[in-house]
């Protein structure tokens, strides 16, 4: 901290001794970062004024903000280490808009002195503004002088990823907040987090009275250091309550409880590469291979890049996990670029048992190219390796699943996108997909692409569209939505919007229009939805085959700093001469 | 039948009281955002702060920060915080695992697991909120496969067609009728619609309007 900028608050606190020590040592601070300016950069030694950059020359923008107000002249935080001197022009953004100038008349290190040129214009600390760098100036400064601009807006200032904060403990003379050790995950006190929720669905039908009732109550926690040893502990689980009343089949009602997580973890931090977890737990490596209750091994190399592996018992993945049948091996390797993790490649393989015999050979692999030029990639592909003991598939490699999303930042405004989707179903022992019978592995599959847009037209009046087409081992079709939202036309905080959707489904063509109206503030919400759309049943071979089908949603929503999240909604559908009535209540609360 | 009612009150009325028992009681001492322990020592980087070190802390105690202490992390990094990132605890994102700036350009899989295995993509903000993670907008969403949902399907909860709804796990079903109707199938013996060869293209006849009826084209 330089003398113009450490305040008075602190000054008063120190000894008398420290006072002094502090000031010889600004002092000499002070002498030698002119001593230095002068030299590098020829500055007048009698502590005139620098020229002022011309209009034509090429400048760099330094932002800066005011940390402290002195009658017409501020204290910024940007100093002679910036390349700031003396007479430079600053200019200041205020709120209300436009531009306030001010001419540097001192400078320290890491600070400067801005006498303000507009009468009556009140600065504020916290006040934005920049000063131009004369790219001269910049080129004649040591490499050590020189900072980075603070970026200001998305984008501006994220390339710069890399730790500027290096491990290492702290020396007499330096900086007191550019090295500091960081306190490592054993050495901090141990915290827990989480959180606790309550759902309510309940669905009636005027067919038969039919209903469904399905209530959870779940939680999760996570304890930070729970031993002392930097170490972890997460568990998250559901006890629920199900009750499906059907006139003329069996009725299902049943409560369970469901473990979804218990693991115990260590690793995995700057200060630790390696990471190991045991118990029931995600997959930290590939999540593709799904949950596991065993134990899983990571570590990451200097240049970023991770591998690792695991083994275990692989729960179903339904109502209520149960595990012990399916065992599983698998591995990842996953390369990224550089620290920025911009571009990124991962290959993993799983192979798996179930009840001891030998069940599905998985690849898994994974690119995503993130540049921060508003480009973003992402792939996958899920490949199955049958063995030629798997009966209805043919022996080698089958494409079972691969994902591509791209999209594309324009400016502020406007985002495009192209979505590709090839789903087949995998012959597996393992209960994972509901099929008739087993024939319908073989050559059962859909693929889709489709591609989406939206720009906004002014701050509040925003247009989007997706088209879609998808095909499957026997049929094709598609669809395609295109809206409009309006932001702030009827009242403040409002969201009014419309949309027409038309579908070529495999059973049903429908057109609609959908209309929504939504009030959003800072502690939540309320929406009111209403759409219709005329369903036309394309195999039924009567002449009555058109549907309508009337849906109308009204939403509540209520959220606080507290960790309270609240959602009350209503969904009706109403066709011929039957409806029904979707009620839901979430409570969730985090700690 | 008034066995079952009550059963099924007296389940539903244990669920509520035990969540919202839960609730009331998980909110000990919230982890305030604004919040900064003494053991957390300078996790971020501070180098590019203001030099004023008042402006966040206070003067006698460096891990304490000032009582109006207010951050508009927007205005100052250019990434808004909205829904439940406003409220969360600094921490939660700038922690030990390395540079923000990476894992916020990998979108939410950054910092949230995948709990769909991957099949569900990276879109993730076609069905959740950042405000409330509970999914919304599902049968809108369905338009966008082959298998819209009207009708009686429209008003069908997710789980009696996807068993893995409840975990997160939306894989394919396959759309053949008998996937998720083979017992009612079975059932139809009025006609007998097995003895009369009749398990084929059931919707020639059916339609979504109701569970039961049929219709033949006359």
């Amino acid at each position: 901290m330089g003398p113009t900028a450490s305040g008075d608050r602190g000054v008063r606190r120190a000894s008398s001794t420290c006072l002094r020590q502090m000031l010889i040592r600004r002092l000499v601070l002070l002498f030698v970062a002119g001593a230095t300016c002068a030299t590098a950069w020829g500055a007048p030694q009698d502590g005139s004024p620098a020229q002022t950059p011309s209009e034509d020359e090429s400048n760099e923008l330094l932002e800066l903000r005011v940390t402290h107000v002195r009658g017409a002249s501020v204290v910024v935080d940007r100093g002679a280490n910036d390349l700031v001197r003396i007479g430079d022009r600053v200019f200041f953004r205020p709120r209300e808009g436009g531009l306030q100038p001010g001419v540097v008349t001192q400078t320290d290190e890491r600070t400067a002195i801005v006498e303000l040129q507009t009468a009556g214009f009140e600065a504020a600390p916290g006040l934005r503004g920049f000063v131009r760098i004369p790219n001269s100036r910049v080129a004649a400064a040591p490499v050590r002088a020189r900072r980075k601009p603070r970026a200001n807006a998305v984008g501006e200032g994220v390339a710069d990823t890399k730790w500027s904060n290096p491990d290492e403990e702290y020396r007499q003379g330096q900086p007191l907040l550019a090295r500091v050790r960081p306190v490592r995950p054993e050495e901090r006190p141990s915290e827990y987090s989480g959180r606790w929720y309550t759902t309510v669905d309940q669905i009636r039908s005027t067919e038969d009275d039919r209903t469904d009732a399905f209530y959870r109550v779940g939680g999760g926690l996570r304890i930070e250091n729970f031993s002392g040893s930097g170490d972890r502990v997460q568990i998250d689980g559901e006890l629920n309550y199900r009750n499906t009343d059907v006139p003329d089949d069996d009725d299902q009602r049943a409560t369970r409880f469901r473990l979804d997580r218990l693991s115990y973890s260590w690793g995995g931090t700057r200060f630790d590469p390696t990471r190991v977890e045991l118990g029931r737990f995600l997959h930290s490596g590939m999540p593709e291979f799904g949950v596991l209750d065993g134990a899983e091994w990571t570590t990451r190399t200097a240049g970023g890049d991770r591998y690792g592996v695991a083994l275990g018992y692989l729960p179903e993945p339904d109502l209520d996990y149960e595990t012990g049948r399916d065992f599983a091996l698998s591995a990842f390797y996953r390369w990224v670029q550089d620290e920025s993790e911009r571009l990124s490649a991962s290959v993993g393989f799983q192979k798996s048992w179930h009840d001891s015999n030998a069940d599905r050979d998985l690849a898994v692999l994974n690119l995503s190219y993130l540049p921060d030029d508003g480009w973003s990639v992402i792939s996958s592909a899920w490949i199955d390796i049958y063995t030629g003991s798997d009966g209805l598939k043919d022996r080698g490699p089958e494409l079972t699943q691969a994902l591509v999303n791209v999209s594309r930042q324009l400016g502020a405004d406007t985002l495009v996108g192209l979505r590709l989707s090839h789903i087949a179903l995998p012959q597996l022992q393992r209960q994972e997909y509901v099929v008739p019978q087993p024939l319908d592995f073989v050559d059962a599959h859909v693929d889709r692409a489709s591609v989406f847009a939206r720009t906004d037209l002014s701050p509040r009046t925003r247009v989007r569209a997706e088209a879609g087409m998808w095909s499957d081992e026997e049929d094709s079709g598609g669809n395609a939505e295109a809206g409009v939202e309006l932001s702030e036309l009827l009242f403040e905080g409002s969201l009014l919007g419309l949309a027409a959707f038309g579908v070529n489904g495999q059973f049903s063509d429908a057109i609609g229009g959908r209309g929504y109206l939504r009030d959003w503030g800072p502690s939540g919400g309320w929406s009111l939805e209403y759409e219709l759309a005329n369903n036309d049943l394309v195999g039924f071979t009567s002449q009555n085959d058109d549907l309508p089908q009337h849906r109308i949603r009204v939403q509540w929503d209520h959220v606080s700093m507290e960790g309270w999240s609240v959602r009350l909604s209503l969904d009706a559908q109403v066709w011929d001469s039957e409806h029904s009535l979707l009620g839901s209540l979430h409570v969730n609360r985090s700690f | 039948m008034i066995p079952h009612r009550k059963a099924h009150v007296a389940s539903v009325l244990a669920l509520l009281c035990l969540g919202v028992a839960a609730c009331i009681a998980g909110g000990h001492d919230r982890a305030r955002q604004r919040m900064w322990w003494s053991g957390l020592g300078p996790v971020l980087p501070h180098d590019t702060f203001p030099a004023d070190c008042s402006l966040c802390h206070v003067g006698e105690s460096w891990t304490e920060l000032v009582e109006d202490f207010e951050f508009d992390h927007e205005a100052e990094t250019g990434v808004a915080l909205n829904g439940a990132h406003a409220g969360a605890t600094c921490l939660l994102c700038h922690n030990d695992r390395g540079p923000v700036a990476v894992f916020e350009r990998q979108g939410c899989g950054g910092c949230h697991e995948d709990v769909h295995f991957g099949r569900l993509g990276s879109g993730c903000e076609s069905c959740h909120v950042e405000h409330n993670w509970y999914p919304v907008g599902q049968i809108e969403l369905h338009r966008n496969t082959r298998f819209p949902l009207i009708g009686v399907h429209a008003s069908t909860a997710c789980r009696r067609c996807h068993p893995g709804a409840e975990v997160g796990q939306f894989v394919p079903t396959d759309t053949e009728c008998v996937t998720c109707h083979l017992s009612d199938l079975q059932r139809a013996t009025n006609p007998n619609h097995i003895g009369l060869g009749w398990t084929q293209n059931c919707d020639q006849c059916h339609q979504p309007r109701t569970w039961n009826n049929a219709e033949i084209d006359n």
